[in-house]
């Protein structure tokens, strides 16, 4: 579904990502877990076309997304869940949702049902700003508003980052919920235990470059991983 | 009490004018954080538009107005196309200095033009005073007032109701995110830009009408005052800008009131000097602290 080649990112002089390969098939779960600065966030915003590789392709489905926009990399069917939920603040959760379906105005009120089956806290939220919801809610609605455009494959930046082990359990139930509707995951995590106990695959970065892959069984009980991720 | 409230009818009316020019300036820096120099001088085009089409064309004032909301709208668009659009990823000052350049731009290419005389705006619209409790209004002022309200209106439906404004306030507060939901800024940006021009071509043949005369260098004072509107009224705040557009049009009559003619601009810039002071994010403005 998603095949990265040789793929490099460079902010200026600063070479983010230096030559990653990676896969993710149809209906997988796969995880890139990596230590802060490894480069997982600028991969993530050059398959959604933020950013433009400086070598190296993403092919999503035949289709090179280096070419493509924003807006049509989200019409191809892959929504991204950025790092820090980025919810629009002085927006209502519903408005938000609602611009999660900016490109499907057709589909929007029965997307809009579902997410709200699927995130109640959010339907009692609905005419609140998001700047007042909790983090955890906040996460949520950023998760909801990806949803609403109805994405074949879903880019999650460190869904639990700074929340309660509580609502981390939550997520993650989500996500495995997601999946289940039969959305292919492609999941960002520093809390590389839990995500590689959902993930399919997994792939370990650490400066810019891919050191390992596995599945997810396979990299939870190696010993360099378990070292290096999961706190011995 | 007569004189007051004879001051603040007329207040009202020029704070319509400053209203409706203070909003293209906050939905402008609101979204690109770009002020735009150049949008008093749109106001002056679609004066001269007006101007235009009645005298050549005998059109009422309605179609003035809407065909002169059309034009600056399309005005306002190409000059962001052909002005702004390529410095996005530009400091700030670039932007800021090349919006000097259009104004100085649109200005001279008028007074080339047309000539820089003054003009005598057609009066499409016979002036009818009447008195009201002692008060004199003009049907003139009310027609100001009640068109500056309806469009103020009609903008808030827009910006909070339709999927466009709601795309410009997503762009407005995080245009990465915006983009990840698969809004294109470019479009949202010129749409903001048409906008406000299409309110700077009704302001300008408001303006019209009230003071029967135009000319290429008309747009440069009001431009500033309603600039300062909107920094009262906090700068890339709606409402911010249409109260602070009829605060500053009040202050000025009622300082030329009390016999302060001369002193009617500095009095506006006191007001910015003061407001910066004591409330520096404006009445409805957000006090974030700005990354640069
Ligand atoms: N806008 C930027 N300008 C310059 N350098 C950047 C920028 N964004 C990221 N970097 C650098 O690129 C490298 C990779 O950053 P990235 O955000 O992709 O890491 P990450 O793996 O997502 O880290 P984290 O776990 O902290 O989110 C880092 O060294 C970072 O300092
Ligand atoms: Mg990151």
């Amino acid at each position: 579904m998603l095949n990265v080649v040789g793929l490099k990112v460079n902010y200026g002089a600063i070479q983010a990502v230096q030559g990653v390969d990676f896969t993710v098939n149809d209906g997988e779960i796969v995880t890139l877990i990596g230590a802060n600065g490894a480069g997982k966030s600028t991969i993530l915003k050059t398959i959604s076309g933020l950013l433009r590789p400086s070598a190296g392709t993403i092919t999503y489905n035949d289709q090179n997304l280096a070419k493509l926009s924003p807006s049509k990399i989200v019409a191809a069917g892959i929504a991204q869940v950025p790092e820090g939920r980025h919810v629009f603040e002085g927006l209502t959760v519903t408005e938000n949702l609602r611009m999660g379906a900016y490109l499907s105005p057709k589909t929007r009120d029965e997307q809009l049902a579902a997410v709200y089956d699927q995130f109640p806290v959010l339907k009692e939220r609905r005419s609140q700003d998001a700047a007042t919801l909790s983090g955890g809610e906040q996460q949520m609605l950023a998760m909801g508003r990806a949803m609403m455009a109805k994405p074949k494959l879903l880019l999650l930046d460190e869904p639990s980052m700074g929340l309660a082990p509580i609502y981390i359990n939550k997520i993650f139930d989500i996500i495995k919920n997601i999946h289940a509707q039969g959305v292919t995951v492609l999941l960002i995590e520093q809390n590389a235990a839990q995500a590689l106990q959902v993930a399919d695959r997994g792939y370990v970065l650490a400066s810019g470059q891919v050191k390992m892959t596995g599945t997810g069984k396979a990299l939870l009980a190696n010993d360099d991983v378990r070292a290096a991720y999961l706190g011995g | 009490m007569q004189t007051f409230f004879q001051q603040l009818i007329n207040g009202l009316s020029l704070g319509s004018i400053y209203a409706l020019l203070a909003l293209g300036y906050t939905m402008v820096y609101g979204i690109i954080k770009l002020i735009n120099f150049a949008h008093g001088d749109i106001y002056m085009i679609g004066a001269f538009w007006g101007y235009y089409v009645i005298n050549q064309y005998h059109v009422d004032f309605g179609v003035a107005l809407v065909s002169s909301m059309v034009i600056c709208a399309a005005l306002g668009m190409l000059i962001e196309y052909l002005a702004y659009k390529p410095l996005r990823n530009s400091p700030r000052i670039t932007a800021l200095i090349t919006a000097i350049g259009v104004s100085y731009f649109l200005e001279n290419g008028m007074s080339f033009l047309f000539g820089a005389n003054t003009r005598n705006f057609p009066q499409v619209v016979a002036s009818h005073r009447f008195t009201v409790f002692g008060v004199a209004v003009t049907n003139i002022q009310l027609l100001i007032v009640t068109v500056s309200l309806l469009l103020m209106v009609a903008l808030q439906l827009i910006v909070q109701h339709t999927r466009m404004g709601t795309a410009m306030r997503a762009v407005a507060v995080d245009q990465e995110a915006a983009e990840l939901v698969g809004i294109n800024p470019n479009h949202v940006i010129s749409f903001t830009f048409g906008l406000g021009s299409a309110l700077a071509g009704a302001a300008g043949v408001l303006i019209g009408l009230y003071y029967n005369s135009i000319d290429p260098l008309m747009g440069m004072v009001p431009g500033i005052k309603a600039f300062v509107a909107a920094v009262v009224g906090g700068i890339g705040s709606i409402p911010g800008a249409a109260l602070g557009g009829f605060l500053i049009g009040i202050l000025e009559t009622f300082v030329q009131a009390i016999g302060l003619s001369a002193y009617k601009d500095a009095a506006v810039y006191v007001v910015l000097i003061v407001i910066l002071v004591v409330l520096p994010a404006g009445i409805f403005g957000k006090n974030v602290k700005e990354k640069v």
